[in-house]
């Protein structure tokens, strides 16, 4: 996480995700999170369509998944620190929301599956934080736009 | 950071140390029965996972061929030494590796080059090639079970299920014990050939537990049907990774975990055909988790026992779960011998840290109709 958050300044031509006043420290750690967890719920949704991955690397794609995920969140967030922090922790609350909502439908669903609940928790917590995102970026007025980045990734491609 | 922050922090960190230090492995002490003095009419060995040359699984492979060679030299009655999968690791058998083949000679020689002593190996994820494709997984059954063939010239030892078809192969060690092996890796990836489906492997398995039911029956495959392992979901809370790994882990999103949809149809699917045919096999015999456990398992379609013996070569830790009668996280195989007065399991283990085999558990196994004669081992007594 801590290597995620450092910040790569590398080559002006690669695809890059601000994170600018005041979607500092705490926001960044909670994009990181957040986008881990919507990772890790696409990989159990696609996991449990399947009937099960065949492969036994589903951590990398995990971490692919995730590092996918927070470029891309802060690269289209990108300019904006309020809006940033506005739909970042509306990722998280409603990444809880949907783990939550998943939980209780998967036991509702999944009776004595306890596997098939852990997954349905995870994959409402990926739809949540999406959801929460996106929700939260949409509603924002649009004011407190800022130039200074306070940190910033960056993947060459 | 705000007060509720902070407090939010605070509880995650008492939360995630308190999940952090839970025991990953249950402790039990060493309890080994004494043997009993008569001969046993058959002896049936089982070592699991053991697809790897390292110190580990050389001093489990040179512990059972002495084990064996006693066993013989008693002059005891039928001897089978099963190698429960996973017996070429990372990606099984490959046309142009001589380390492959060293590593099946390792696993063979520990036979003892008794001819009356039978070695069958049984295919496990490893050997189909892990996550490769099917046609790859295939191919690679098929040369390892050419050159368990070719090794056959001078051991008795062979493949089975043959050819990567699903079974059931059957082997008649005495005139009450029927042993039946199933490739439940092939069960998991349903593939595409001429071995018939899933539902014929079914029909199949229940029409020979049928005409075998006045016999003791054990169940032979990779995949166990319980665990309390990681592949059942069972693992601390960084043990293998992060946290949303251990959620991963607990979700059944791997075919290879007990809890994914595939695995538990399988097992499902298991259990109807137990129910149906009227058998509850005396026990499956797997691999798969690399611990050794002996389980107790109950409720309708179940086999009497779960032994799990997938230590041969690796290690991972294992939980207490409902049934579990003994676990460890050593290496190391098991030994069940039938005797007049029922099977005798016994659990030989190699401490993590290393030194010779010893008998670490022994308990006789009751049928599944029957009440249980197994006892739990006690906890170790610096375990919780």
């Amino acid at each position: 996480m801590i290597v995620v958050l450092v910040a790569l300044q590398v080559l002006p031509s690669t695809t890059r995700a601000q994170l600018s006043e005041p979607c500092a420290a705490a926001c960044g750690v909670t994009l990181v999170v957040a986008g881990a967890v919507a990772a890790t719920g696409a990989v159990a949704t696609l996991g449990r369509l399947e009937g099960g991955l065949s492969t036994t690397s589903e951590g990398l794609w995990v971490w692919g998944a995730t590092f996918a995920t927070v470029v891309g969140a802060g690269a289209a967030l990108s300019g904006n620190g309020a809006r940033q922090e506005r739909a970042v922790y509306a990722a998280a609350i409603g990444s809880l929301a949907g783990a939550a909502l998943g939980l209780a439908l998967g036991a509702v669903t999944d009776s004595g599956d306890r596997a098939g609940s852990v997954a349905a928790a995870l994959i409402g917590a990926a739809a949540g934080a999406v959801a929460g995102g996106v929700y939260g970026a949409l509603s924002h007025d649009g004011g407190g736009a800022t130039l200074t980045p306070s940190l910033s990734l960056a993947v060459p491609f | 950071m705000s007060h509720c922050a902070q407090r939010v922090l605070a509880f995650s960190t008492v939360l995630t140390l308190l999940f952090a230090c839970t025991p990953a492995q249950v402790r039990y002490a060493t309890v080994a029965s004494p043997v009993p003095r008569a001969a046993p009419r058959a002896t049936l060995f089982l070592v699991g996972d053991a697809g790897e040359i390292n110190p580990h699984s050389t001093a489990v492979l040179r512990h059972l061929r002495e084990n064996v060679s006693s066993v013989v030299s008693e002059g005891s009655g039928s001897v089978v030494v099963a190698f429960l999968g996973d017996n070429l690791y990372e990606l099984g058998a490959s046309a142009d590796s001589e380390g492959d083949r060293a590593i099946l000679e390792a696993q063979v020689a520990a036979l003892g080059g008794h001819a009356q002593v039978q070695g069958v190996f049984i295919p496990g994820n490893h050997d189909w090639s892990r996550g490769g494709a099917d046609v790859l997984g295939r191919r690679g059954v098929r040369l390892q079970q050419d050159w368990i063939s070719r090794l056959g010239a001078t051991s008795n030892v062979r493949l089975l299920p043959a050819d990567a078809c699903p079974g059931p192969a059957t082997l008649d060690i005495d005139t009450s014990l029927h042993l039946v092996f199933v490739d439940t890796e092939w069960l998991l990836r349903q593939p595409a050939d001429d071995c018939g489906g899933v539902d014929a492997f079914f029909e199949r398995l229940e029409d020979d537990l049928a005409s075998n039911r006045a016999k003791q029956v054990i169940v032979l495959s990779h995949h166990p049907l319980a665990s309390g392992g990681p592949h059942a979901g069972h693992l601390a809370l960084f043990e293998r990774g992060p946290f949303l790994y251990y959620l991963l882990k607990k979700s059944g999103v791997n075919v290879q975990d007990l809890g994914s949809r595939r695995y538990s149809a399988m097992i499902r699917r298991f259990r109807e055909s137990f129910e149906s045919s009227g058998v509850r096999p005396l026990f499956q015999a797997s691999g798969h988790d690399h611990s050794l456990q002996v389980i107790r398992l109950a409720g309708p379609g179940q086999p009497g026992y779960q032994l799990v013996s997938g230590a041969g070569s690796r290690s991972t830790n294992s939980r207490r779960i409902e049934g579990t009668r003994y676990a460890t996280n050593g290496y190391g195989y098991m030994r069940v011998d039938f005797h007049d007065a029922g099977p005798q399991a016994t659990v030989y283990v190699r401490p993590l840290e290393g030194g010779e085999l010893r008998p670490a558990f022994s308990c006789m196994l009751a049928s599944a109709a029957t009440s249980d004669t197994c006892a739990e081992a006690p906890m170790a007594s610096d375990a919780r």
